[in-house]
């Protein structure tokens, strides 16, 4: 009888006893994965929907690559965002909210945060260790390239001399979602940027790979140019522009794409060293397409092409029913403006820099390198520039002519006005004509208001 | 842990110890016995004097120990007439034999937990118990469908909100987005397996766990309600009882006119109108697109084929034939349903077991449809050890197999045609393409592209066959480590395996359009299918398996006279784990078993054989599992004083593998504690009107689980998630939130049980409050930290109401009574905080449940402010205060206070009325169902279904087309507009969505009709068998009562209601 009594408490105790720690840590569905190894890492990654399209649409709505065809055509866009844009309204979001400008950015740091926090807890073994490097690499690279895009939108123009006292924007480099932080100077914005790049620099492996959004040392180099460029720094720029044409400085020949295809380039191509693209979505005004009939390409833009220059049937199609010109893509075969890196801005950024130095035959001749590729060998003639003035004037304009739609307009008319270039724009809507003025505040995008009552952060001055 | 075991072991011991130090009295023992000699188990025996009590155990035996000299004590039982036995003079061995009464409503009622069977008098808690009874008042193959209109509390979710909205709640919702079903026990642990599985018939009873005391054992998953069933097991001491049930019930067709349709001529009538607008121009243009037969008839008066006359003639034509009458004739059938089951109940000395099996075959009531079940229940009891030990084993299977018509069949139009005078079947456009292209497309090359349906109806060339088996196997071992100390250890095994093949064989319409579809024809003529010729086989399969572990100590001691404890604490484990596969196998042949597959490439775009299109051809195959894994501490006592006051308390410890959160959050300490008075056994209480009065209050909280959620960082990924690289890719499904906890729900019930003198009234009224905390929901948060709604423990809502039971003996005269049995429910239940405000008013009124308003409830409807017409049969609405036809600015606008609160989708007050007239053998009953204080959205006529695609599905199926505006002057006395060329998508959506369309759905139905008659060996000794249960039922009488003026059910506001069904059936006894 005893003896029963104990041998079942000791069963009961058994009971007890035999639950290892491991039971409880079994995965609930084969559909959840807690990224934990280098290859869940690396499929966030490639998450290219919220990694490499998040640069804002605000600065290319609001450049002057386009026009709105009427008055109906602008009052019926889908948000009001895209009318304020059009005539930099000072409240420019009038209470829409969750702009993707700022959310999908932020998002895409969030994303690098998380792989950053996650990667000391793996154990790498030594031939995992080009993959851990890829990773924390990539990841850096892309905190840096997105991080650059907002303050683009989001900040003054980099300015040495006020720098330290600009406003910057908040850096984020912890994943918890329960922190909120504040915005930082400018100076400590570009510092952060920087060396994220430096640590990417150092990671990355100088290949460049088949597949577009993974970047390489030419994309770092290629994005530490056109930082440097617009922080007005152009010996750093012309230095990392070299750089990044000793790994690549392949050009697409135009004369071998389609004029008439609605898609002439493909995704991978010998130009692009990162692959990225302006938000999409939320704005149908910038879709490069012919059903996009709201707006055209701005006369004023497509009157800088040579007659015969191969870019304007490339770049730009017909719509068949308004006889209107469209902006087709430029660069990627996707239905998005590429905003990314490619070797065309190096070549143009090498130029600018050498014209800077007041090397005017060099600027020039790099600056026909690219330009040979753009026209059909019979209509082809180089340019030349007669002062240094002149060679800057030119391949400012080639500036334009190759990177648009991409929000570097927006960029380089914050820079080249903090130079004194006087750039004015100016839109005709509905007999009313609106001014931007060279270095008005408004060219810093307001940041959303959800985001300003939500984390208290201080808004821009427009 | 273990010292924790230990202790509570030495603890009772302890107590156990306590007991011996009391003064001689003497021992009662007993056997309790029907008048046939079997025993009764669950007997309750009291001691009047002391109020002591226990329960007969499974033999009828039962032990009374210190009792005075001289007691009396009174016993009894359900269904049989109590019984006294007074001045008991010394330790003797009773042996008392109880004669059966006529059903009462006063008896004993013991409610399972499915840790413990306690009788319902002990309990503090609020348990409905259904037996077996009430659950055969209806007949139906699923169990949990006799639950309606007989359960206090529970109601069936008819007219549903959202997707997460269970068939079934108890007590309202507590929940937003969390799981919302109540815990299904069977027997000792949940089932984790369909309950379409369970035979109800071997069902011996249903309790249903409603408030914290009575629930909170189970923990993190009694947020919901508990349902615990209880099935049959043997009998000790009893010659093996034979039963034989049979039933068959027939079931109408669905009413085909329950939807009103347009007439032909009325639609023909749209069809010119959208014809000469040039509506189909763009179809007509592409060659290709699916042309209704009207419109080809216009097309070709159009083009001059035929003259206007003979357009006339030939509108004339098909406008004569009402598609109802194939529906009715060649798809709809009567459901006819059998249902069998023979059983052996039955025991010995020292073992009992019930043995039934069971075979249910069902004709749905579309032609070929049909499925078949086969039930196999056998448990055995042995006792060993003299009583000591008693060791349980049992076996439940069952094996389903349903058979289903894999093209289903809804015509496009209201004079739609699938066979000819001859029953030949006639071809019919699909919606996609033009008769007329497909009978030249390919030249003769290409597989035959006509849509026969009578072909398909008829001959099943899509076939679904599920197939599905399902065991259990339970072993229980209940050691009495001392008398009054019992140790138990409980273990299930539960297996189910679903096999659903969908064959496409080559010769349905479904297959042959796919390869159609997909087939190239060089210019020389050379045909190649990039869609593999042969049939499309569609394999799913899921399997699912679980254990289930308990070790439980149970202590139970009456003592002092007064004092009765009863106190029980164990362990219990659960690995669940399922796994689910998907297979689809093109080019199938049937005799090789072979398939094509292989000669697919996924990653190619194919054009489409006609038009512009291009598609992948996917093959979908896909694997997935999940691992659900618990372990738990829990412990519950009650002690009663006196059988004046009863305390009681409960607590359990939930953990699970619930994902990434780390170990000491996984856990979930859940409690509650109830006390409850029984004022009539007070002295100073001296009612004679109310001779019993017990007040009741508990208070616990139970938990709820959220599976979507985790506290770390968590991503996912699918087949599909390729990025323009060709590579794989995840997505964060979780951002990390540390801080996540279980949704929990906080309890009240205060109650009281009554019952008048002889029990002619008896009863209970209940008040309840459940707060559902910490429940999972939206939060804004700043976007700069990468999302910008944050799911977690963000949002509350409260339930409250009021639940009351009274039975009453009407009539009782000899041969004749009348007894009526009365519930009714108050429920409301109000969201509390919600963090995440709805962004425009437009998803407020049609999906409220997403994002629900503070201080409504999740039920809430609201609509548009209606405005009337104006003169141009325009709807009109409230913007900013004011008349408005501005649609656009309507459906965006935030102004909150533009919209009208319409009511709820739940019915405040529901519940049934059930009299059941006896006269000798012959029971009569009926059930009488109301629900009140609740809206619907009704139907009326949609310019955008009608215009837009008036062959889409249902499109020609309008309510209030004839009351529509058509002239001005209308406005005053229709609230229907106009029909609007071009279509006004967001004018129609204000009008649908309005106030106007808002009815009361307060009504009262008379669910069914029961007579019972039962013819016994006692009175007429020819009978080969002892006794003979012969009933007919009649369910689905329809609505009798309802406050809305229109003619709709208000379950049923959309779809069509259950056909009526007529049952009859017998039970034998041999």
């Amino acid at each position: 009888m005893k003896n029963i009594n104990i041998s079942i408490i000791l069963i009961f105790s058994v009971f007890f006893c035999n639950c290892k720690k491991s039971f409880l840590d079994a995965k609930p569905s084969t559909e959840i994965v807690a990224p934990s190894s280098l290859s869940d890492l690396q499929g966030l990654l490639e998450n290219t929907s919220i990694l490499n399209t998040c640069s804002p649409a605000l600065p290319i709505m609001a450049s002057d690559d386009y026009i709105f065809v009427d008055y109906t055509s602008w009052l019926t866009t889908t948000t009001k965002t895209e009318r304020n844009s059009y005539i930099w309204t000072k409240d420019l979001f009038n209470g829409e909210n969750a702009r993707p400008d700022w959310n999908l950015g932020y998002k895409g740091i969030f994303y690098c945060n998380s792989i950053l926090e996650t990667l000391p807890k793996i154990e790498v073994k030594a031939d995992k260790q080009a993959q851990y490097n890829l990773i924390k690499g990539w990841a850096s690279f892309l905190r840096a390239y997105i991080l650059y895009d907002l303050v683009q939108s989001f900040a003054n123009a980099y300015d040495p001399n006020t720098a330290s006292t600009d406003l910057g924007l908040p850096i984020r480099l912890k994943a918890g979602v329960d922190e909120i932080v504040d915005r930082s100077s400018l100076q400590t914005t570009y510092d952060q940027i920087l060396s994220d790049l430096t640590e990417a620099e150092n990671l990355l492996g100088p290949t460049l790979s088949v597949n577009g959004n993974r970047p390489s040392k030419a994309s770092v180099y290629a994005l530490f140019a056109r930082i440097y460029l617009s922080m007005r720094n152009y010996p750093m720029a012309e230095k990392y522009a070299d750089l990044e044409l000793t790994i690549n400085s392949k050009l697409i020949d135009y004369n071998i794409l389609s004029k008439t295809a609605t898609a002439p380039f493909t995704t991978n191509n010998d130009e692009t060293v990162f692959y990225s693209n302006a938000v999409t979505g939320a704005y149908n005004t910038i879709l490069p397409h012919s059903i996009n009939t709201a707006i055209t390409v701005n006369p004023e833009l497509t009157g800088l092409y040579r007659p015969k220059d191969l870019r304007l049937s490339i770049f730009f199609g017909t719509n068949a029913s308004t006889g209107r010109l469209y902006f087709k893509r430029r660069n990627t075969a996707d239905l998005r403006t590429f905003s990314g890196l490619a070797t065309n801005e190096i070549y143009l950024i090498k130029a600018e820099c050498l014209a800077r130095r007041n090397l005017i035959t060099d600027s020039m001749d790099w600056l026909n390198l690219l330009l040979k590729k753009r026209f059909a060998p019979v209509d082809y003639t180089a340019t030349s520039a007669t002062s240094q003035a002149d060679a800057l004037t030119k391949v400012l304009q080639e500036r334009r002519k190759e990177l648009l739609f991409s929000g570097m307009r927006w960029s380089d008319l914050k820079r080249l006005n903090k130079e004194g270039a006087s750039i004015t724009l100016v839109r005709t809507l509905n007999g009313t004509t609106y001014t931007l003025p060279p270095n008005d505040p408004r060219y810093v995008f307001p940041i959303p208001d959800d985001e300003i009552s939500a984390s208290g952060i201080q808004q821009n001055n427009r | 842990m273990k010292k924790s075991t230990i202790y509570i072991v030495m603890a009772t011991l302890c107590l156990f110890s306590n007991v011996k130090a009391q003064v001689k009295t003497i021992t009662i023992k007993g056997r309790i016995t029907d008048e046939k000699g079997f025993p009764i188990s669950n007997a309750t025996i009291k001691v009047k004097e002391s109020k002591t009590l226990t329960v007969a155990n499974g033999k009828g035996l039962f032990e009374l120990n210190n009792i005075q000299l001289g007691t009396n004590i009174i016993i009894s039982s359900i269904g049989f007439k109590p019984s006294e036995i007074h001045n008991i003079q010394t330790d003797e061995f009773l042996n008392v034999h109880m004669l059966t009464e006529d059903k009462g409503l006063e008896e004993v009622q013991i409610v399972s937990t499915g840790y413990q069977n306690i009788p319902k008098e002990r309990a503090t808690g609020s348990f409905v118990l259904i037996d077996s009874g009430l659950l055969n008042r209806k007949v139906s193959s699923n169990l949990l469908d006799r639950l309606d209109g007989v359960t206090s509390g529970l109601i069936f979710n008819k007219n549903k909100l959202s997707s997460n909205t269970s068939d079934i709640s108890i007590r309202g919702r507590s929940t937003i987005s969390s799981n919302t079903n109540p815990l299904i026990i069977l027997d000792n642990f949940p089932y984790d397996g369909d309950l379409a599985n369970i035979n109800p018939q071997d069902v011996k009873s249903i309790t249903v766990l409603k408030d914290a005391a009575a629930s909170s054992i189970w923990g993190s998953r009694a947020g919901n309600g508990v349902i615990v069933i209880t099935t049959f097991n043997g009998t000790y001491d009893k010659k093996p009882v034979i039963s034989l049930n049979s039933n068959i019930s027939i079931g109408d067709k669905p009413d085909l006119y329950y939807r009103p349709q347009l007439t032909n001529q009325q639609f023909i009538g749209i069809e010119q109108f959208l014809f000469d607008k040039g509506a189909y121009n763009s179809i007509i243009n592409n060659g290709y697109g699916a042309l209704s037969p009207a419109v080809e008839i216009m097309l070709s008066n159009r083009t001059g084929a035929i003259t206007s006359a003979q357009k006339t003639i030939m509108l004339d034509s098909i406008a004569s034939f009402d598609n109802r009458k194939d529906l009715s004739e060649y798809y709809y059938r009567k459901s006819v349903n059998q249902q069998y089951q023979l059983s052996v109940n039955g025991g010995g000395q020292n073992n009992k077991y019930y043995i039934s099996l069971g075979y249910d075959k069902n004709l749905a009531n579309t032609v070929i449809n049909n499925n078949d079940r086969l039930t196999l229940n056998v448990n055995n009891t042995t006792d060993l050890i003299n009583n000591r030990l008693e060791l349980y084993t049992g076996v439940l299977f069952s094996s389903t197999n349903n058979n289903i018509n894999g093209q289903g069949y809804q015509p496009r139009y209201p004079y739609e045609r699938i066979a000819d005078q001859n029953r030949n079947a006639l071809a019919v456009t699909d919606g996609i393409l033009r008769l007329p292209y497909i009978a030249t497309a390919g030249n003769g090359k290409l597989l035959d592209w006509q849509y026969r349906p009578l072909d398909e109806i008829q001959n099943a060339y899509s076939y679904e066959n599920v197939k599905g088996t399902d065991y259990r196997i339970n072993l229980g071992i209940n050691y009495k480590i001392i008398p009054d100390l019992k140790f138990s250890v409980n273990y299930t095994y539960n297996k189910g395996m679903i096999d659903d093949q969908l064959n496409r064989t080559l010769a349905s319409y479904y297959t042959r359009n796919q390869i159609n579809t997909f087939t190239q024809i060089s210019p020389t003529g050379v045909v190649t299918y990039p869609f593999p010729l042969g049939n499309i086989l569609n394999n799913f399969s899921s399997t699912y398996f679980s254990n289930y572990g308990r070790g439980q100590l149970g202590y139970d001691k009456s003592f002092n006279k007064k004092h009765v404890i009863s106190a029980l604490a164990g362990f219990e484990i659960k690995d669940y784990q399922s796994s689910i596969s998907r297979v689809n196998l093109y080019g199938y042949d049937e005799g090789t078993a072979t398939n094509k597959n292989g000669t697919i490439n996924p990653t190619v775009l194919y054009p489409y054989f006609y038009g512009a299109s291009s598609a992948m051809i996917n093959q979908g195959n896909s694997n997935s599992g999940t691992t659900d894994r618990y372990r738990s501490f829990y412990a519950n006592a009650s002690y009663t004083f006196d059988n004046r006051f009863i305390l009681s308390a409960s607590a359990r410890r939930d953990e699970s593998n619930l994902f990434g959160v780390s170990t000491n959050q996984k856990g979930v300490p859940l409690w509650s504690g109830g006390f409850s008075w029984n004022i009539s056994n007070e002295k100073f209480y001296k009612s004679s009107l109310i001779t019993f009065l017990k007040l009741r209050a508990t208070f616990g909280y139970n938990g709820n689980i959220n599976k979507s959620v985790s506290a770390y960082l968590t991503a996912m990924s699918f087949a599909g998630y390729i990025n323009g690289f060709a590579q794989q890719y995840l997505e964060i499904q979780n951002p990390p939130n540390p801080s996540l906890k279980w949704e929990r729900v906080k309890n009240l019930n205060l109650g009281v049980d009554f019952a008048s003198k002889n029990s002619t009234i008896t009863g209970s009224v209940e008040y309840w409050i459940k707060d559902g905390l910490d429940l999972i929901g939206a939060t804004p948060i700043a976007p700069q930290t990468g999302i910008t709604v944050f799911t977690g423990n963000s949002a509350d809502m409260r339930g409250q109401g009021i639940d009351l039971i009274l039975n009453s003996r009407n009539l009782a005269r000899n041969d004749f009574a009348w007894t009526s049995n009365f519930l009714f429910n108050y429920n409301t239940d109000k969201i509390t905080s919600y963090k995440v405000k709805a962004t425009k008013n437009s998803d407020i009124v049609g999906l409220n449940y997403i994002q629900p308003l503070e201080g409504y409830s999740y039920y809430s409807v609201f609509t548009y402010k209606w405005m009337g017409l104006d003169n141009q049969g325009k709807p009109q609405s409230i913007l900013n205060g004011n008349t408005s036809k501005d649609y656009v600015a309507m459906t965006n606008s935030k102004n909150t206070d533009d919209l009208v609160y319409s009511g709820t989708l739940r019915p405040k007050y529901f519940g049934s009325l059930i009299n059941t007239i006896k006269l000798k053998d012959l029971e009569f009953s009926f059930n009488l169902v109301y629900k009140l204080g609740y809206v619907y959205r009704r139907s009326s006529l949609s310019s955008t279904s009608l215009y837009s695609n008036p062959s889409g599905l249902n499109a020609y199926q309008q309510f209030d087309y004839d009351l529509r505006w058509q002239n001005p002057g209308d406005e005053l006395k229709t609230d229907v507009p106009a029909l609007t060329y071009p279509i006004d998508g967001t004018a129609n959506n204000i009008y649908n969505y309005s106030s106007i369309l808002i009815e009361k759905a307060d009504h009262i139905r008379l669910q069914d009709i029961r007579l019972n008659y039962i013819l016994s060996k006692k009175k007429f000794s020819f009978l080969p068998f002892s006794n003979v249960n012969l009933y007919c039922l009649v369910s689905n009488l329809g609505v009798i009562w309802r406050e809305s003026k229109y003619k709709i059910d208000p379950d049923y506001p959309n779809g069509v209601p259950l056909p009526r069904t007529y049952a009859v059936g017998l039970k034998l006894n041999f």
